[in-house]
């Protein structure tokens, strides 16, 4: 472990030192040459005419609202994983618990007629549901499947955990039917006083403009010379999980309980002796995970429309790899890779002239070439140092 | 004066019984009986729930009292059965089913009410729960091991009649009856001639058993017309009717069984013992076309006797072991190791075609989890994309095999289905020629994974490998490599191997084609693989690869080559999924992509895991739980895979280190650790 | 005492041999008081096919609630339902394939469902002499192999596709697509049959790509696509991820881009999840001949089921591959001395592989003697407002193999 840590250089000139390092390692070598290669076609690609910076914008634009999502399930991969050092298999089903539970609270309102008179307060509700529900699950996931088990080998706790994963899809399954559910239209107009050319409406012969549809709009924008199809909800999402995230770095940072979080990472005896209660502390770290998990869901579904029992299984994969790209255990390690897989996923197919059912090839490739040059992920495990 | 916390239990198991409920579980299964015409799966499953809660909390509450404990057992009974009802209830009052679908179809209430109106019905639920509630805790006045034995024989009589349909086609009532008649003889002759030499009695027994298959075939013929007393409606007697000198060998192995239970330890007797009852309850079964009231009552009693009196049988047959010499004692396991091969390979021939083939799929599993068991047991290296080279092993062979690329120039291998063009090319190399190919391929591809994360530790190589089984997923399902790989259609038209001795005799030509024929390569895989990884464990390379698990930085200091024995470790394990997908892409005559799931890798790393990590028998019952067990529970239909689920996590809470794991493996690691130590 | 053993062994193993290879005789003998038993195999638990797989189920449940005897000799036998789950896989399909063979009450088979299971269930059911009837089975290749026992009601993407590609450019005009398919034999062969006959007629496929079961985010997909400007996209695969295509492609900046797929996003769930999206998109399948039928049993199928639509669009060729094996039981069977039902199974085989001018459901059928069976006439609706379906073309082979598309006066 001692050699991979690039601070402890200690070679007169670093860019010698980095040759050094890289050289030598054939497998370094390796990925340096891979990367050129990318890099290489990339570059052609773009001269070429291939790819245009119009598309570039678009896919990013896309790739944002994803790579959120990905980094707020990615963040209960990452919570539990800084405090227990287990993978929890079974987060993709707390995800999919928030949209699927979050449809009926979503779906009853529309049917009532409350989403369209309180939009807002309906949206809201929709994602406290979707959260609650999926807190519930992984308060139960913990209770049962994992805290007997803390004592037990390393992997028993997967195994569990994917036992949870095909009880909880199968549970989905049988009590709310095979059928897949459609999150409703939803249309949130805010700022008519700026968009006051948008979404406009005859009403008793007067036109009505009810400004920018937050959720279900899509727009043609000309911006600095480039023709974008947008929907406003991306950066909505993007800006929302920014939000949650800055939250609970504040909260982990900042706040008693977030002292207490970091102490049971570092050392849960000496924690247990210090005052802390340890089984609260980690109900606590799962009940974060699931917060953000729910409203990862809400949103999701939101953009995405189809919620159906196998629904988090993808995305959770995502995430988790995510999770490690970034060092798992690392909360803004965590944020960063599930935006830069995002990213990758979007753009990279387009950028390296790849056929996109080989996409994920590239995100794992990507795993791999990432970890080839930071073995414990680009920003390291911080929460616990001594987990190896 | 009341254990509130029993009764919170209670609460909890109402919850969760009307979760259950609202899954619409109790009207899909009222069709499904467990004995015919009495008593059906809803049913069982609402009295093991109910009465099963009031037995757990009475015996939690035990300590303050019988009658506490029978009141408090009563009323966490009534507690799941005011749940149940309330649900009932709900269901009544407003409709559910936009939000539980399948209660459209099979609503809780007619189910639950059994096909009262609401009002009585909903009482008599209550009442029932209260009864249910009763019985059950007041079973804890019994003597502890009545009580055992009555809820053992029960369960196991319930697990029977949910499988009757699959085994019920087993064997015949008149061929169980002699079968068991001729073990029990073996039994008895052992017993009387215990002062004799111990091959003798072993003789004694082979030869009793033979007369009586000859006696019983020669004299069957006319006793077993249909409709006659013993033959019932079950079908025709399969060993009785065949020839004389086949029925000699069966009844022989029996009358064997019988004396080797006379005087055996403690395995070989529950064994043997377990086999006879097995014969009698599945040839009661068949005779009866399923489980009828009186079925189940005999199977109840013949394993309630089975458990209450096995013990001290079992006692003096140990006795009577421990009196042989050691010689003979090792001659009574090397038989018992001899007859349980020998059933092994009769087996397809008496279990028929569908566990047949279940225990081929088994078998598969069982090839693989001995390799992983190398790479995550001894070496400590978690893999979860090991389903790549299982894949890159049937890619291989369907390659190599079929007519493609390569034999045929660039023909698509989804056009090789038309018939006109497999005829006029075919494959490069036959089954026997391929799978060497196979095991080196996939080995290769193992080191190739193995250099890229050498120096990963724990969880990162667990989501690389499972990138890496993703990558060759992905690659085989893509349009771009399908004139090689077929995309998604797969390859279709793989030959089965064709074990051709027409040199030694003409009519010599046996095609591997079904699951009964392929059973016996796959057994052949699992013993070379079993044998070559136990073999391996005790070598020096087996010894660092454990010194490697219990501390990297100190095996290296002690002078192991650690990368080496990492990328030997990756190699070995994979060439063991190689070999499996061989006999898997063969066996099924046509691979698909989408065969190599995620779902592959998880379910070989579940079977080291609950099976014990590092123990080949372990690996084999943990693939019996992981892949037999979905198939056994087939026949809870719909929740097959919710069950298996729940299942998995019941059996990780109370066995953490697995069903069986491996003897002393503490005792040698930290004889490990201390010559480490010792050594730095 | 190790020779003896040896000996034994030996024994046991010419004795397997010798039953393995004492096959039963090929006839199914059903007490008088017993019932037929019919297997149904197809996905009804696993990942997202599912809806599919239980639409085939209670296709197959309403036959039998419309016919719950067959009668032989003017005797009537009781016929049931075994359906069991082969989760869309190879391996799925060969296990409940060894589970029906192992079973010999099973007198024929309705699935399996997937393109996969059939091709590995196949080869068991011929050596056992079985007869499976595939409601769904469209891969192209699976009648060319020589299987006895593979029949399918359901038209091969051999003729659909062929049907599809003529449609593209002769009807719509279009001589730029490009194709996606969603991985699965099934939408991977449809799309290989459309793209050779379009190019043969001398369209152009611009773009060809795959998307993956589950995944969401189709959008780099159609990016790339968006920049090749195909007129049609043509998509081989089921309901969810081309209703997500369907609805992305506006993102992509495709909103006047044709969306065209074939029975898999046929009526089903399709146009609930693609919501207005599915708005002028186009959809192919097999017609019915007589449509008051099909509409009395799908009423009958919505109310027995609590839904507002089927779940998948293949519930008709399961009622007519149900119906079609009761005929043959009937046709074939025959009453022995003691009253029991014996149907040969040789026979039913060849009574399925000869039917002809069978009014189903799913259109008239005839089979061809390979195990074909499809219906005559290709149907491609185009999608209104909620879910309307309205005709626009229909695919008619002519006896030289060449086909003509009849656009319907409106």
């Amino acid at each position: 472990m001692v050699s991979d840590t690039p601070t402890l250089v200690s070679s007169p000139s670093r860019w010698t030192g980095f040759l050094d390092r890289n050289l030598r390692n054939p497998l370094r070598l390796v990925g340096i040459i891979l990367m050129a290669y990318l890099a290489y076609i990339a570059i052609a690609n773009i001269a070429s005419g291939q790819f245009t910076l119009e598309r570039f914008v678009r896919l990013f634009i896309f790739g944002l609202a994803q790579g959120s999502i990905y980094a707020l399930i990615a963040l209960g991969y990452t919570l539990v994983y800084g405090i227990l050092s287990m993978i929890n298999f079974a987060h993709s089903e707390v995800f999919m618990a928030g949209a699927y539970i979050g449809f009926f609270a979503i779906n009853a309102m529309d049917q009532s007629g409350f989403l369209d008179d309180q939009t807002f307060l309906a949206l809201l509700i929709t994602v406290l549901v979707g959260m609650s529900a999926s807190v519930t699950i992984a308060v139960l996931l913990e209770r049962i499947a994992y805290r007997p088990l803390r004592g037990a080998p390393r992997l028993v706790p997967l195994i569990t955990a994917i036992g949870a994963s095909i009880t909880l899809q199968q549970l989905f399954l049988r009590l709310f039917g095979s059928g897949t559910r459609v999150y409703p239209d939803v249309n949130f107009f805010v700022l008519p006083g700026i968009f006051n050319n948008l979404e406009c409406i005859e009403v008793n012969g007067a036109q009505v403009c009810r400004g920018l549809d937050l959720i279900g709009g899509r727009y043609e924008v000309e911006f600095l010379g480039l023709s974008l199809q947008i929907r406003p909800i991306y950066f909505l999402v993007f800006f929302l999980a920014v939000i949650f995230m800055a939250a609970l770095w504040f909260f982990v940072k900042r706040t008693k309980t977030g002292k207490a979080m970091r102490a049971v990472a570092e050392d849960k005896k000496t924690a247990a002796l210090m005052g802390i209660d340890v089984d609260r502390v980690i109900v606590t770290t799962f009940v974060l995970g699931a917060v953000l998990a729910g409203a990862g869901g809400v949103f999701f579904a939101l953009y995405n429309t189809q919620v159906q029992p196998f629904m988090g299984f993808f995305p959770g994969i995502k995430a988790f790899t995510a999770a490690v790209v970034g060092g798992i255990g690392n909360i803004p390690g965590a944020m960063f890779g599930g935006m830069f897989l995002g990213m990758v996923e979007s753009i990279a197919p387009s950028l390296l002239g790849i056929p996109n059912q080989l996409r994920d090839v590239i995100v794992f490739g990507m795993l791999i070439l990432v970890l080839i040059f930071r073995p414990t992920g680009i920003f390291g495990e911080v929460l616990s140092e001594k987990k190896a | 004066m009341l254990n509130t916390d029993a009764l919170r239990f209670g609460l909890y198991m109402a919850i969760a019984t009307i979760i259950v409920a609202l899954t619409a579980v109790f009207g899909k299964f009222e069709e499904r009986f467990v004995i015919a015409g009495v008593l059906n799966l809803s049913q069982v499953l609402l009295a093991i729930i109910v009465g099963g809660t009031g037995l757990y909390v009475a015996a939690r509450s035990q300590q303050s009292g019988m009658r506490t404990a029978v009141v408090t057992g009563m009323l966490a009974s009534l507690i799941v059965g005011v749940g149940l009802a309330l649900v009932v209830l709900i269901e009544a009052s407003i409709d559910l089913t936009f939000i539980f679908p399948d209660l459209k179809t099979d609503p809780i209430g007619p189910a639950l009410t059994f096909g009262l109106e609401l009002l009585p019905g909903l009482l008599a639920l209550l009442a029932l729960s209260l009864v249910l509630g009763v019985i059950s805790s007041a079973l804890l006045m019994l003597p502890v091991r009545v009580r055992q034995v009555g809820l053992m024989a029960l369960a196991l009589t319930v697990v029977v009649g949910v499988l009757q349909s699959q085994i019920n086609k087993v064997i015949t009532l008149p061929d169980a009856l002699a079968l068991a008649a001729v073990g029990g003889g073996g039994y008895i002759a052992g017993g009387r001639m215990i002062g004799r030499p111990l091959s003798i009695r072993l003789l004694a027994g082979t030869v009793i058993g033979a007369a009586a298959g000859l006696v019983l075939a020669v004299a069957a013929g006319s006793g077993l017309e249909a409709g006659s007393v013993l033959r019932g409606a079950g079908d025709m007697p399969r060993l009785l009717t065949t020839d004389a000198a086949a029925s000699m060998v069966v009844f022989g192995v029996f009358g064997l069984v019988g004396v080797m239970i006379s005087a055996a330890p403690r395995g070989i007797f529950y064994a043997g013992v377990g086999l006879l009852v097995a014969v009698i309850i599945l040839g009661g079964l068949n005779a009866q076309g399923g489980m009828t009231l009186t079925m189940a009552v005999i199977t109840f009693f013949i394993l309630s006797f089975t458990f209450w009196f096995m013990p001290g049988f079992n006692r003096q047959a140990e006795s009577r072991f421990e009196d042989l010499d050691p010689q003979a004692q090792q001659s009574v396991r090397r038989i018992a190791v001899a007859i349980a091969f020998v059933l092994m390979l009769a087996a397809p021939s008496f279990l028929g075609q569908y566990i047949t083939s279940v225990i081929d799929l088994v078998g598969l599993y069982v090839i693989m989890g001995i390799g992983l068991t190398v790479t995550i047991g001894y070496a400590g290296l978690l893999d979860l994309g090991y389903v790549a080279f299982f894949a890159i092993g049937a890619y291989t062979v369907g390659i190599l095999t079929t007519p493609s690329l390569i034999t045929c120039g660039g023909i698509n291998p989804s056009e090789i289905a038309r018939a006109d063009i497999a005829t006029t090319c075919t494959g490069v190399l036959t089954f026997w020629q391929a799978w060497p190919l196979c095991i080196l391929v996939a080995g290769c591809a193992g080191l190739l994974l193995g250099i890229p994360i050498l120096r990963l530790r724990g969880d990162y190589l667990a989501i690389v490998t499972l990138g890496f089984g993703e990558i060759i997923r992905l690659i085989a399902l893509s349009n771009t490599f399908s004139p090689l790989l077929g995309g998604a259609q797969g390859i279709a038209n793989i030959p089965f191997p064709v074990l051709d001795l027409t040199a030694l005799n003409p009519a010599w030509r046996i095609g591997l084609g079904g699951a009964t024929s392929i059973y016996y390569l796959i057994l052949a895989g699992v013993m070379v693989a079993a044998f070559v990884v136990v073999r391996l464990g005790g070598t020096r390379l087996g010894r660092a690869w454990r010194a490697m698990r219990a501390d990297e930085d100190v095996a290296r200091a002690m002078g192991i080559d650690v990368v080496r024995i990492k990328l030997l470790a990756y190699a070995t394990g994979a060439s063991f999924a190689g070999l499996g997908g061989a006999i898997f892409g063969s066996w099924l005559q046509g691979i698909f992509p989408n065969s190599f799931t995620l779902l592959v890798s998880i379910n070989v790393v579940s079977m080291i895991i609950i099976g014990g990590m590092g123990s080949i028998p372990g690996v084999i019952l943990g693939a019996f739980v992981l892949i037999g067990l979905p198939e056994v529970l087939r026949e809870l239909q719909d929740y097959r895979l919710l069950a298996f689920g729940v299942l998995l996590v019941v059996t990780m809470l109370s066995k953490p280190q697995g069903l069986l794991p491996p003897p002393l493996r503490r005792l040698s690691e930290q004889a490990l650790l201390y010559r480490a130590q010792k050594g730095a | 005492m190790l020779r003896k053993f040896v000996v034994l062994v030996l024994a046991v193993m010419l004795l397997t041999v010798a039953a393995a290879s004492a096959q039963d005789a090929p006839v199914v003998t059903i007490a008088p008081d017993g019932s037929v038993v019919i297997g149904l195999a197809a996905a009804l638990s696993g990942e997202g096919l599912a809806p599919l797989g239980e639409d085939i189920q209670r296709g197959a449940e309403l036959a039998l609630d419309a016919r719950p005897t067959v009668t032989v000799e003017g005797k009537e036998f009781a016929v049931k339902l075994d359906p069991q789950d082969d989760l869309c896989s190879a391996e799925g399909g060969q296990t409940v394939a060894n589970r029906f063979v192992a079973d010999a009450g099973v007198v024929g088979v309705v699935g399996p469902m997937c393109s996969s299971a059939c091709r590995a269930a196949a080869p068991i059911f011929d050596a056992a002499g079985y007869s499976s009837i595939s409601p769904s089975c469209t891969a192209p290749g699976l009648t060319l192999s020589g299987y006895t026992s593979f029949n399918r009601a359901v038209v091969s993407d051999g003729f659909q596709g062929v049907v599809a590609a003529e449609f593209i450019y002769n009807t719509l005009g279009v001589r730029k697509i490009a194709t996606i398919h969603d991985g699965s034999p099934y939408g991977a062969g449809l799309v290989e049959v459309v793209t050779k006959r379009f190019t043969e007629l001398g369209g152009e496929v611009v773009a060809a790509d795959a998307v993956n079961v589950g995944e969401t985010n189709f959008r780099s997909t159609l990016e790339n696509i968006a920049a090749e400007e195909p007129e049609l996209i043509y998509f081989g695969g089921f309901a969810a991820e081309g209703a997500r295509l369907a609805q992305q492609r506006a993102d992509a900046g495709m909103k006047d881009v044709i969306f065209m797929g074939a029975d898999g996003i046929k009526g089903g769930e399709y146009p609930t999840l693609a919501g207005a999206a599915a708005v002028g998109t186009y959809a192919s399948s097999a017609i019915p001949e007589e449509s008051d039928t099909v509409a009395e049993v799908l009423a009958k199928y919505l109310e027995k089921y609590g839904l507002e639509k089927p779940t998948g669009p293949f519930w008709p060729n399961a009622y007519d591959a149900t119906n079609m094996i009761l005929d043959a039981i009937e046709a074939v069977g025959t009453l022995d001395a003691d009253g029991n039902l014996v149907i040969d199974r040789a026979a039913l085989q060849e009574y399925i592989r000869s039917i002809k001018d069978f009014k189903g459901l799913s259109g008239v059928l005839n089979c061809d003697g390979t195990g074909e069976c499809s219906a005559a006439k290709i149907g491609i609706i185009q999608y209104g407002e909620g879910g309307a379906e309205i005709e626009v073309a229909v695919g008619v082979p002519n006896p030289d193999g060449s086909i003509t598309i009849e656009v319907p006066e409106s």
